[in-house]
């Protein structure tokens, strides 16, 4: 308690250090006239009882600076006089000052945005209450690792439903889009098909209404559609009496029931519209390798993971004793789920800036040791005048604090700048309508690479004074030891291997999208326009009646002027796919459960293959007469073929659905067509699977439509548009996109790391040159009498010259050494994004050493050709 | 005789003690005042740097144990006075204890020794 109110006292002081000085004064002044008085009256000479009254005061500046030191906090004090100082030595080296400060505030501010995005994009917790206990349950197999869009069947579900104890809630749902009608015109808007208990899983109340119950799912029920809070305020205008509104929605009415509060998503770290109870028909259940559900648990409070899991491997042993042939079930924490591809773009990003921010540091902690060697004189002349070595040490922090504070406030107001550009950049992968505010993680974070960078560039400064000999430095006018531009060396090494490791990222980037172009996708993207086709459910609901329609509509499309074939097909290579399907080969029994065959399966019409321009590699593709039901013929893809017909001709023989095959469905293959790139760009080719869509029996209401045009595919979008629109104008068409669009955006990561990237490494060159040069150029300063001698002992200028480029071409060489092996395993990290190339590209690596050698070699020209020019007679007369 | 000026050095705490008690007798008082008491009640034999006095005196201000106002001398001159608190005479009572303890223990010690 007194502690505390000294230290209050003490800490008033600081602040009324004037009037509290004034009062000290008076006060002694006092003291000394009454002495001097009472000595006077004494019989003493008033002269001299003014000096015995200070005699027997004692020494009056010395009280009052014990005085002081007890008043005021005399660490505060003293850290104000380091400060005040420093900043005053900055202040007549502007120039260095602002270099310094602009070099941080860039590394400083890449870091703090990149940090921003991946606490608002990744750390961040999902928007449900205790949001570790979700759980994506999926089936094993399917995909290496990562939970896999679309991997369980109906039946699968109701068991892991009926048998696993350790969840409190477990449920299916499925993304998707509608068509939401709106007073001008329909807006297209994506949703999510959710069982009632994905709701209880997520347990988060609704901010109006209530939730999907049961009975919502069952056909010929009233239609009822729960909001998200975005689609009601920017479609509604927040309107209270919303909840019990009928919307359009895919050409049917639905009630409005209730509203999500705002932030809430689901899938997370999306922008969902709305919410639509998902119903399961008597077809889902007909067959357990139909895998086309997503499902979501919450794990029982109480519960760990491991016993979840643990309770699921017993479910999934409890049922291959039903179903031999079952896979098991895994489980995926939801938040790892939803952000590891994000987490993945940040991580490359991350490590990016994190390059830049270690070269401004090493730009800068150059700049603060040239000047302190130059200071070597005057931090001498201040310890022989009795500077303690610690005060002038802690000069020097003082004046890193102040570059890095400097810095680390102007960086903040760059991140948030930075933060907007990297968010509005074209195909950023990031952000789904996700605000990244500077939070205050965020400014802690700043703050801590602030304080970080501030010891790393005084630090060395601070450790080589503490080893400075007192006498070498004062009687040494001109400093000339070897040693002093070892840490220059250095210096060029680091930043020339950190320069090539980004300008290698770069490159492998830039080189990826020019592989790209050459890329065999297995297909002809070019001239081809593609568009979705979604039939109101109510208006269709049977295979008999889609059927039908998509007849007319390939008839229809066939006839539109300019083009020259129509495709169909359920999902849209290169987008993500979504449907597996378990399959048996015809004599040969499926006796290692968890490796049954399986494939992407996808429904086509005859002229498909044509249409896309995919080979037909063996046999032949479908025809007309086999587009009808039970007309038991499927083609497959190469890699099918490979897998599972190894060594053998595919055409002629017979497979069936399902792990477990009814006798009478054996499905003849016809044909085996070349491998496309289904699931994406980068991906490997997928086996794959095509039925004639007429041949299968399940409903499936949109369909993607591929016309391949004679002309430009945008002069046909208008025609399309029109033709699908009078065969039924409540049909939905939407996500119209040339084919090449459709792969530039599938190529999102890529694209937007090239152009981080690429910004990024010419800012490391940049930073690396400004390194050289400053380096050479201190080194040519500090070995001015050197050269000289040199010259004078008849050296030639193209001797000097080769000497000082020879120097810094010697360490720029280490320099590359060092930055390519990194580089080897650094971009492990950039795998997933590059594309058709080795991440130990040669081409990459060997331009950028040359590259970077190159532009070593210039930086170090000028100062080289100042020592060239050097008059011998001048620098040995400076001595 | 030492070295300044036959002056004894007044240890730490005892100069507290001294302050403490000047006070309570002689009710507030400047800083020259109690120096001068300090002189006279010892007979100049306690002499001290009086300069010394200050950084006590603020000592036991920030400790709550004097308050000090300025106000107006004997002869008609602004000066700092400082009064003794009710923290400052509940101190005295324990210091003036100690020291009586002290004392007494080192006067026995010194009558064995000698």
């Amino acid at each position: 308690m007194r502690r505390l109110r000294v230290l209050v006292w003490r800490m008033r002081a600081l602040f009324r250090k004037g009037q509290l000085e004034g009062a000290l004064d008076e006060e002694l002044r006092f003291h000394l006239e009454m002495e001097a008085e009472r000595l006077a009256r004494g019989g003493v000479d008033p002269e001299e009882a003014r000096l015995l009254a200070r005699r027997n005061f004692g020494g009056v500046e010395q009280i009052k600076e014990i005085y002081r030191d007890r008043r005021g906090l005399p660490g505060v004090e003293l850290l104000g006089r380091d400060l005040g100082h420093a900043l005053r030595s900055l202040r007549r080296h502007p120039g260095y000052a602002a270099a310094a400060v602009l070099s941080l505030a860039l590394g400083i501010g890449a870091n703090t945005a990149v940090f921003s995005l991946l606490d608002a994009l990744v750390l961040r917790p999902l928007p449900y209450p205790d949001p570790d206990r979700l759980v994506h349950i999926y089936e094993a197999g399917l995909s290496a690792g990562r939970f896999r869009w679309g991997s369980v069947a109906a039946p699968v579900l109701t068991d892991w439903r009926e048998r696993a104890r350790t969840f409190a809630a477990m449920g299916a749902f499925l993304p998707t889009s509608v068509n939401l009608a709106g007073s001008d015109g329909a807006v297209r808007v994506a949703a999510t098909l959710v069982e009632p208990e994905v709701f209880h899983a997520l347990n988060v109340p609704p901010l109006h209404g209530r939730l999907f119950r049961p009975e919502h799912t069952t056909l010929g029920m009233e239609r009822v559609v729960v909001l998200s809070h975005r689609l009601w305020q920017d479609q509604f205008g927040g309107r209270p009496d919303i909840v019990g509104q009928t919307l359009r929605i895919d050409a049917a009415d639905h009630v409005v029931i209730g509203v999500m509060p705002a932030g809430f998503e689901f899938p997370p770290r999306t922008s969902i519209g709305l919410y639509l109870p998902l119903t399961l028909t008597s077809l889902d259940f007909q067959d357990r390798g139909l895998k086309r559900l997503s499902v979501l648990a919450r794990v029982k409070p109480g519960v760990s993971m491991r016993a979840a899991r643990n309770d699921m491997a017993d479910v999934s042993r409890q049922l291959e004793a039903i179903y031999p042939n079952s896979r098991s079930a895994r489980l995926q924490p939801l938040h790892g789920d939803t952000v590891w591809r994000t987490a993945l773009v940040l991580v490359v990003l991350g490590g990016t800036v994190g390059f830049v921010l270690l070269l401004a540091c090493a730009n800068v902690a150059h700049m603060v040791l040239a000047r302190a060697s130059a200071r070597r004189h005057e931090f001498a002349v201040r310890l022989a005048l009795g500077a303690r070595r610690s005060q002038i040490m802690r000069m020097l922090l003082a004046e890193g604090c102040l570059l890095a504070v400097g810095g680390g406030l102007l960086g903040l107001a760059a991140c948030r700048w930075a933060l907007d550009a990297l968010l509005s950049l074209p195909e950023n992968p990031l952000s789904l309508g996700v605000t990244v505010p500077v939070s205050w993680t965020v400014l802690l974070f700043c703050a801590l690479v602030s304080m970080l960078t501030a010891l790393g560039v005084s630090v060395v400064p601070a450790l080589r004074l503490s080893r400075q000999t007192l006498q070498s430095d004062l009687g040494e006018a001109v400093p000339s030891s070897r040693r002093r531009a070892g840490h220059g060396n250095t210096l060029i090494t680091i930043e020339v291997a950190l320069a090539v490791v980004l300008v290698i990222g770069a490159g492998l980037l830039v080189r990826s999208l020019r592989a790209l172009t050459d890329l065999d996708l297995g297909f002809r993207p070019e001239r081809l326009l593609t568009m979705r086709v979604t039939l109101p459910p109510h208006e269709y609901p049977d295979v008999a009646r889609i059927h039908a329609f998509h007849d007319r509509l390939l008839e229809r499309l066939s006839a539109v002027p300019g083009v020259d074939a129509v495709g169909l097909n359920n999902l849209l290579p290169v987008q993500m796919s979504y449907t597996n399907m378990d399959f048996t080969v015809e004599g040969r029994p499926n006796d290692r459960p968890g490796y049954e065959p399986f494939a992407e399966h996808r429904t086509v019409n005859p002229d498909f293959f044509r249409a896309m321009g995919i080979p037909i590699v063996s046999g032949r593709s479908f025809t007309q007469a086999d587009n009808r039901p039970m007309s038991s013929v499927i083609m497959i893809s190469q890699k099918a073929a490979n897998l599972y017909w190894p060594s053998l001709d595919p055409v002629g023989r017979r497979m069936a659905y399902g792990t477990r095959p009814q006798p009478d469905r054996w499905l003849t293959i016809v044909g085996v067509a070349g491998d496309i790139k289904s699931a994406g760009v980068g991906q490997p080719p997928q086996a794959i699977l095509y039925a004639p869509y007429r041949d299968f029996d399940f409903p499936i209401q949109s369909v993607s439509i591929i016309v391949r045009t004679g002309a430009a595919p945008a002069a046909t979008a208008t025609a399309v548009r029109r033709a699908v629109q009078e065969l039924d104008p409540d049909v939905a068409l939407y996500w119209m996109s040339t084919m090449e669009d459709v792969i530039a955006r599938s190529t999102s990561s890529t694209r937007f790391l090239a152009v981080l990237l690429t910004s990024f490494s010419g800012l490391a060159v940049l930073l690396a040159i400004v390194g050289v040069y400053g380096v050479m150029s201190y080194v040519v300063t500090q070995r001015h009498r050197e050269v000289g001698v040199r010259m004078a002992m008849g050296a030639s200028r193209g001797a000097v010259l080769r000497f000082v480029l020879s120097r810094a071409m010697r360490r720029a060489v280490v320099g590359v050494g060092i930055g390519m092996a990194a580089a080897v395993s650094l971009t492990q990290a950039m795998r997933p994004f590059l594309i058709g190339i080795w991440r130990v590209d040669i081409v990459t690596y060997a331009g950028t050493a040359g590259a970077v050698l190159l532009v070593a070699l210039a930086a170090s020209a000028l100062p080289a050709y100042r020592a060239s020019r050097v008059d011998p007679i001048q620098a040995l007369r400076h001595e | 005789m030492s070295a300044n000026g036959g002056k004894r050095d007044v240890l730490q705490g005892t100069l507290d003690l001294l302050v403490l008690k000047t006070l309570e007798t002689m009710g507030p008082m400047h800083g020259w005042g109690i120096a001068r008491r300090l002189e006279q009640v010892s007979d100049d034999l306690l002499q001290m740097n009086q300069g010394t006095l200050y950084p006590a005196l603020l000592r036991l201000e920030q400790g709550g144990w004097i308050t000090s106002d300025w106000g107006v001398s004997d002869s008609n001159r602004r000066a700092r006075f400082y009064t003794l608190t009710a923290a400052g005479r509940r101190r005295l009572r324990v210091e003036e204890k100690n020291w009586d303890r002290m004392s007494a223990v080192i006067a026995r010690v010194l009558r064995f020794e000698t």
